[in-house]
């Protein structure tokens, strides 16, 4: 569950990104977040991975009070969520099995638990054949694919998914549109940061609209003559 | 059974990030390197002239003669009165030692053992002298120890004369003060450029890790997202510092034995050959180990861990 309460926030230059949000979004929720270059998404998204201390209001995301979160807890609430960046962040050197297995290793779990869970999210994604490949020999959409598999592994209940459909054509946008409606009925709450109308358009899930640092509408869908609702 | 996890994945990532910057690494090894040899080297250099010194003569101790004629008894009351004047002067250190004339001819016939005449003598044919012997500070000036000098001689036997003559010790005590002179600007010296390496070797360590930090920026922050902990992240950093700093502690060890085995021994041969014809000695390699193992350690550690740390403070966000 993810709950703002009048939020704001402003940087040291005295910019400011976002005034009084109030959002709610349950588990288990599709969420588009859209808007311009500069309206606020990625100061949004910053607050929720808490790389960006709020200036005023409070957060709770999957149980943690981001407002008053203690520095050491920070990575533990970081574990509730998985991140699909824009360009996947691959690591070239490390195969597509051994992409996977970093985002484990690196929160300390058990070789054996690597072993049991990496195929398994390999296979949901449908990259079991792929394992040993490198990300250099993998397809735009491959990669992305791994980039899901990688941030899905460790479980968490909300998957971030930055502009997923950013540089690829249509095909690949209904493939990995299918795989984060997939990652959703498995019960995760999905946010897809976007610009990207036309796949709003196209899914019709709720879509929070940002501009200039404020919400200015929460609705199912784009607009209401396309048959959306305010929420 | 985690802790043993972690370990091994920061010990191999500490030396993934040493191969990863190796120009850079070889550079912080080597400037290490040069501070080490240079602390251990004076440091050998220091501690063998004391024990040369040491070894060569007594120079901070008043040997106070006593007549051949002197009855036991007399020679008790010299030590009785000597123990006294170590009352009134405190530079002199723990109590006077009397030493037979005795075991003045064994020390004699020791120190002159390749000599034939010196079988000479023995117990019926010893013309030594028995003796007290009065250790003074080393850090005594010639005046203070004058005084000791003329109180000794100012003692006066129960009949009214004069006990004892002492040696002359003012060239001993030029000697001890020049030596600890070139022991003290040795040690100055050596501690300066150990400094000033140190620091230098601190930068370069500092910007080794730096970009370890820059190369693995898209790790780092990935680490991050995924939820590794501060200490998860920092660790292999500030591990590539401590290997850097041991590697080159263990490193010097071997260079300056071979620098205490071929160098420095043939520097001792040709001076000892030149001036005091066969009185310096080197002590083995082997005595000095600990120490400098500890030395060099210490300063590895020091020099990792900290530039490790700054590095990561200025260089890491977590």
């Amino acid at each position: 569950m993810i709950h703002f309460k009048n939020v704001s926030l402003a940087y040291p230059d005295g910019t400011v990104a976002l005034k009084d949000i109030n959002l709610h979004i349950d588990d288990g929720e599709f969420v588009f977040l859209m808007g311009h270059s500069g309206a606020g998404k990625t100061s949004l998204t910053k607050l929720l991975l808490c790389e960006e201390k709020l200036s005023a209001g409070s957060i709770e995301v999957n149980g943690y009070r981001l407002d008053k979160i203690r520095s050491r807890k920070i990575p533990y609430l970081r574990r509730t969520m998985g991140v699909v960046f824009q360009d996947f962040k691959l690591f070239d050197k490390m195969t597509v099995y051994e992409n996977v297995a970093f985002a484990m290793r690196v929160i300390g779990e058990k070789n054996s638990t690597i072993r049991k869970r990496v195929p398994f999210f390999l296979n949901v994604v449908g990259l079991t054949e792929k394992a040993d490949s490198f990300p250099d020999h993998l397809s735009g959409g491959e990669q992305q694919r791994v980039a899901f598999a990688r941030a899905m592994v460790n479980n968490p209940s909300l998957i971030i998914a930055d502009e997923p459909t950013g540089n690829i054509d249509n095909n690949l946008r209904d493939d990995i549109m299918d795989l984060l409606l997939r990652i959703n009925r498995l019960g995760k709450t999905v946010i897809v940061v976007t610009h990207d109308e036309e796949l709003i358009r196209r899914y019709r899930k709720r879509t929070v609209e940002i501009c200039a640092g404020e919400i200015i509408s929460d609705r199912i869908g784009l607009d209401d003559s396309e048959g959306g609702a305010q929420v | 059974m985690r802790w043993f996890r972690s370990f091994g994945y920061n010990l191999k990532q500490g030396c993934k990030g040493i191969f990863r910057n190796s120009i850079m690494s070889t550079a912080s090894v080597l400037v290490l390197l040069s501070c080490m040899i240079i602390v251990g080297t004076f440091y050998l250099v220091i501690v063998n002239i004391e024990e040369n010194f040491n070894r060569v003569d007594n120079l901070n101790v008043i040997e106070v003669r006593i007549p051949a004629t002197y009855s036991d008894a007399q020679i008790e009351e010299i030590g009785s009165a000597l123990k006294g004047i170590y009352a009134e002067l405190p530079i002199l250190e723990g109590e006077p030692v009397f030493v037979s004339k005795e075991e003045h001819l064994r020390r004699f016939k020791e120190l002159y053992k390749d000599q034939e005449w010196s079988t000479f003598f023995d117990e019926t044919l010893n013309p030594l002298r028995p003796s007290y012997e009065l250790t003074f500070s080393g850090t005594a000036e010639i005046t203070e120890a004058a005084k000791i000098i003329t109180r000794i001689e100012s003692i006066k036997l129960s009949d009214g004369n004069f006990a004892v003559q002492t040696t002359d010790i003012s060239s001993n005590i030029k000697l001890y003060e020049n030596v600890t002179g070139i022991k003290q600007t040795l040690l100055a010296v050596g501690l300066w450029l150990m400094g000033i390496l140190l620091i230098i070797s601190l930068f370069v360590i500092m910007n080794t890790i730096k970009l370890g930090v820059f190369a693995r920026r898209n790790e780092v922050m990935f680490m991050r997202y995924c939820g590794a902990t501060k200490a998860f992240i920092r660790t292999p950093f500030l591990v590539e510092g401590v290997i850097i700093g041991l590697f080159s502690a263990a490193l010097s060890l071997g260079v300056e034995f071979l620098l205490y085995r071929y160098v420095l021994s043939g520097v001792v041969a040709s001076v000892t050959t030149a001036i005091s014809g066969g009185g310096i000695q080197l002590s083995p390699y082997a005595n000095h180990l600990p120490v400098l193992a500890v030395l060099f350690c210490a300063v590895g550690l020091f020099a990792g861990l900290i530039s490790g740390s700054i590095s990561l403070k200025k260089y890491l966000k977590v």
